[in-house]
């Protein structure tokens, strides 16, 4: 935690960094000075109460460093915090079954434990992968891409037996700004096919 | 203030809620499918890079997981009961969760929909949450002021937490965020992707032109209420009027935006509004009027 905050503030101070801390600090000092705070920080209760105040400084500290993958599990909380795209995209997955049937994959419901975490990812590691100028590390991008696709259609065929997937179709569509309620009607594209074969993918 | 008057039956309910939730959410969160995950995609965050990275395929393999989900289980279980020696139990139990929670946030986002029940839990892993509704022989209790403090170290954490995200959104975003229609987009985008409950009222609301302006005020109104958390712990009026706002965009957000914070809403219900107090003077004259009725029977 006080490696991630020094790398911070090395990495330089900015005003929105500035501003945090300046607001934090008289939030701590307010509380400090409110009597039933005070009353839990003397007596029989000291020890506790001091023990609490390391775990919101803690907490602060997680928030003013804002590198949850280094501070975890005491993250920052920045949600909906930038502009959003004027037009969003989505991925969504389909899957061309042994019998040439066309399936949707509901990624965020493949692997449960990992839901929305997963499509983020997903569509992180799409972009990452397009965006990506080096050759080689372009491949390797796609690499990941494909494995994390690879993976869900095997999860996809352990959990619904019959005809197994056997080539996943990733559509890239886009969300129009207008009458976007009829979501049939939205732009679409194949993005990458996928085939998939049996093994481990890892 | 809040939790002025709590006893060992306020601490005990926290305990028993908070440690059933984990129960149920790990009853239902298949841990093991992180097995078929390819290994390439993971990256441990915070703490969990503190484990040797050769670690990570036997952690990461079916049989650990299915271990760890058993071992969780049964020790979220004696925490329910009230088992003692608490703290030796809810320690690891609490480090098991951090592992838990990182693994499935090592694999790309870090979200926090769990992570205001994780801290509850770190708090009650030390705090006196024993003394009552536990299966284990009472024991002398801790003072009224222990129990209060733990509830008030939970509340202020709950409180904390919704303070980082409007504080960080006005800081960051500006005015901007709030007159641009991002928050149109953000809804468009989450309600119309594939997502866990497959709603999406979201693209329904933004067809029409006044809700779309309601939601944009709402955007600013609620991020306000988020950046002035705090003063919910000292202040009754505005602490109503925040859980009420607090509690709508948490349902708003499961229809609109497929976001739950279920833990949120009732960790809210059950740390700012009077149901613990209610609900622990209930129990205490329950429990007080039987002993009373048991002596008379001797």
């Amino acid at each position: 935690m006080v490696a991630a905050l020094l790398m911070r503030l090395r990495s330089g101070v900015d005003a929105v960094f500035l501003g945090e801390c300046l607001f934090y600090g008289l939030l701590l000092a307010w509380l400090a000075r409110r009597p039933e705070v005070q009353r839990r920080l003397r007596g029989d209760d000291a020890v506790y109460g001091l023990i609490i105040v390391a775990f919101v400084v803690l907490l602060i500290a997680g928030q003013l460093v804002s590198d949850g993958r280094r501070t975890y599990p005491f993250v920052h909380w920045a949600m909906y915090t930038t502009p959003a795209r004027k037009a969003p995209i989505f991925l969504e997955c389909h899957g061309v079954l042994a019998d040439g049937e066309d399936v949707v994959i509901p990624a965020a419901r493949i692997f449960k434990s990992l839901s929305v975490r997963l499509t983020r990812t997903w569509l992180k590691l799409a972009e990452a992968a397009v965006a990506e100028t080096d050759p080689e590390m372009q491949v390797e991008s796609w690499r990941k891409f494909d494995g994390l696709v690879q993976s869900m259609m095997l999860e996809y065929n352990r959990k619904n037996p019959g005809s197994p997937v056997i080539e996943a179709v990733v559509w890239r569509v886009m969300i129009p700004a207008s009458k976007r309620s009829n979501t049939e009607a939205y732009p679409r594209e194949v993005f990458r096919r996928v085939t998939v074969s049996d093994g481990e993918p890892r | 203030m809040i939790h002025k008057t709590s006893n060992a039956e306020s601490a005990a309910i926290l305990r028993i809620t908070v440690f059933s939730m984990w129960f149920y959410h790990l009853w239902h969160d298949p841990i093991q499918e992180l097995a078929s995950m390819p290994l390439v995609l993971f990256s441990p965050i915070g703490v969990l890079d503190l484990l040797p990275s050769d670690a990570w395929p036997l952690i990461l393999s079916g049989p650990f997981l299915w271990t760890m989900k058993i071992l969780l289980l049964i020790a979220l279980l004696l925490l329910i009961l009230g088992v003692r020696p608490f703290w030796r139990i809810a320690i690891p139990a609490c480090i098991a969760l951090t592992l838990y929670q990182g693994l499935t946030r090592s694999f790309g986002k870090i979200n926090h929909g769990e992570l205001a029940m994780l801290y509850s839990a770190y708090v009650l892993a030390i705090s006196p949450c024993v003394d009552a509704l536990s299966v284990m022989k009472p024991r002398k209790s801790s003072t009224n002021s222990r129990y209060a403090a733990a509830l008030f170290a939970m509340a202020t954490v709950l409180c904390l937490t919704y303070t980082f995200v409007g504080v960080r959104r006005f800081a960051v975003g500006g005015s901007e965020i709030f007159l641009d229609e991002s928050i149109l987009s953000y809804v468009a985008h989450r309600s119309a992707e594939p997502g866990p409950f497959n709603i999406n009222f979201g693209l329904m609301v933004l067809e029409h032109p006044l809700m779309s302006k309601l939601l944009e005020v709402s955007f600013f109104v609620l991020t306000a209420f988020e950046a002035l958390s705090m003063l919910a712990l000292f202040n009754r009026r505005f602490r109503w009027s925040w859980v009420v706002m607090m509690l709508g965009f948490h349902v708003s957000t499961i229809i609109t935006m497929q976001i739950s914070f279920s833990a949120n809403m009732i960790l809210v219900v059950l740390l700012l509004t009077p149901a613990t107090p209610y609900a622990s003077t209930w129990i205490h004259t329950l429990f007080a009027r039987r002993t009373q009725a048991g002596r008379d029977f001797t």
